[in-house]
């Protein structure tokens, strides 16, 4: 797969297929335990640089590097999915258990396995959605037409 | 409108497109209830989802019987508004729908992204303002 990358020209554009077949922080991956995990975890990051502040392709200067702890989220195969920070790892885990406590999870099917599966799975999600949202062409519709659902209610006279 | 993700947790409330969100405490089928009361709604910068929300907001004060006022946070593209679809929507009803103000472009500071799949890459530098539209039956 390598070879075929350097084949055909590294700086090709992003070929998302082939990167999702791959890990996207395989820095921060793990021995796979066989089912979902988080670790709260220090990682070495490259600082996002803008296109239009790199140069050309033959540039040769070095990303920078900093450190940050962040929580990482591993699928069962030991791959990072995707990483939050701490703070939101414990927003998420409040959240999880009251919603346990009050009966949520008693409807959703498939039950929840564990808190870290549903992360696993929270993540793909967004994954999903954004790239929905950036590749669905956005319609305009016309505004003379507005309120459909008032106006139909206003004939039947009935509440909400 | 929220994701488990990105939601602010001094919301008692919040609501999400997915079902499985329940599992975080998320509200699911953002349109199937009226907004109610005193509310907060800063849709996601789709314009088809800013355009129902506006939408909704409207159809719940108009039928709503109780107090009820969404104040909406909407991104104003550029000086012109009049080619936003909601903006359109809310010249239409202006006794429901009352324009208080914009967030100028140097005073309007969006939260870091929380989480990531690669790499942490930094929201862009807007370029919009945000218009605060109040939709109220009072």
């Amino acid at each position: 797969m390598v070879s075929a990358i350097q084949e055909d020209n590294a700086y090709q554009p992003y070929n998302v297929d082939l990167r999702n077949k791959v890990s996207s922080n395989p820095q921060a991956d793990i021995t796979a335990t066989g089912h979902c995990e988080y670790w709260i975890t220090t990682i070495d990051f490259m600082e996002y640089q803008e296109e239009s502040t790199l140069s050309s392709p033959d540039d040769t200067m070095l990303p920078e590097v900093y450190t940050d702890t962040v929580a990482c989220i591993y699928n069962v195969d030991g791959r990072c999915k995707g990483m939050l920070t701490p703070k939101r790892l414990k927003i998420l885990r409040k959240a999880f258990d009251r919603a346990k406590c009050s009966g949520l999870h008693d409807h959703v099917q498939p039950p929840p396995i564990s808190f870290a599966s549903d992360l696993a799975g929270l993540i793909a999600r967004k994954d999903a959605s954004a790239s929905k949202h950036t590749n669905k062409k956005i319609k305009l519709f016309r505004m003379d037409t507005p309120l459909p659902h008032y106006r139909r209610l206003s004939k039947v006279g009935s509440g909400y | 409108m929220a994701s488990p993700l990105d939601h602010d947790p001094n919301f008692h409330h919040y609501w999400s497109e997915h079902p499985r969100d329940k599992v975080f405490g998320a509200n699911i089928k953002d349109f199937s209830s009226r907004f109610s009361g005193f509310s907060t709604c800063h849709p996601i910068y789709h314009e088809n989802t800013m355009l129902l929300a506006t939408r909704h907001a409207i159809y719940s004060a108009a039928v709503s019987t109780e107090e009820t006022a969404t104040f909406m946070l909407l991104p104003s593209w550029n000086k012109m508004t009049t080619t936003n679809p909601y903006a359109s929507l809310c010249r239409k009803y202006p006794r429901i729908c009352k324009f208080l103000g914009t967030t100028p472009l140097d005073q309007l500071q969006y939260a870091k992204v929380p989480f990531w799949n690669n790499i942490q890459i930094p929201l862009s530098k807007h370029s919009w303002e945000l218009q605060i539209i109040a939709i109220w039956n009072t």
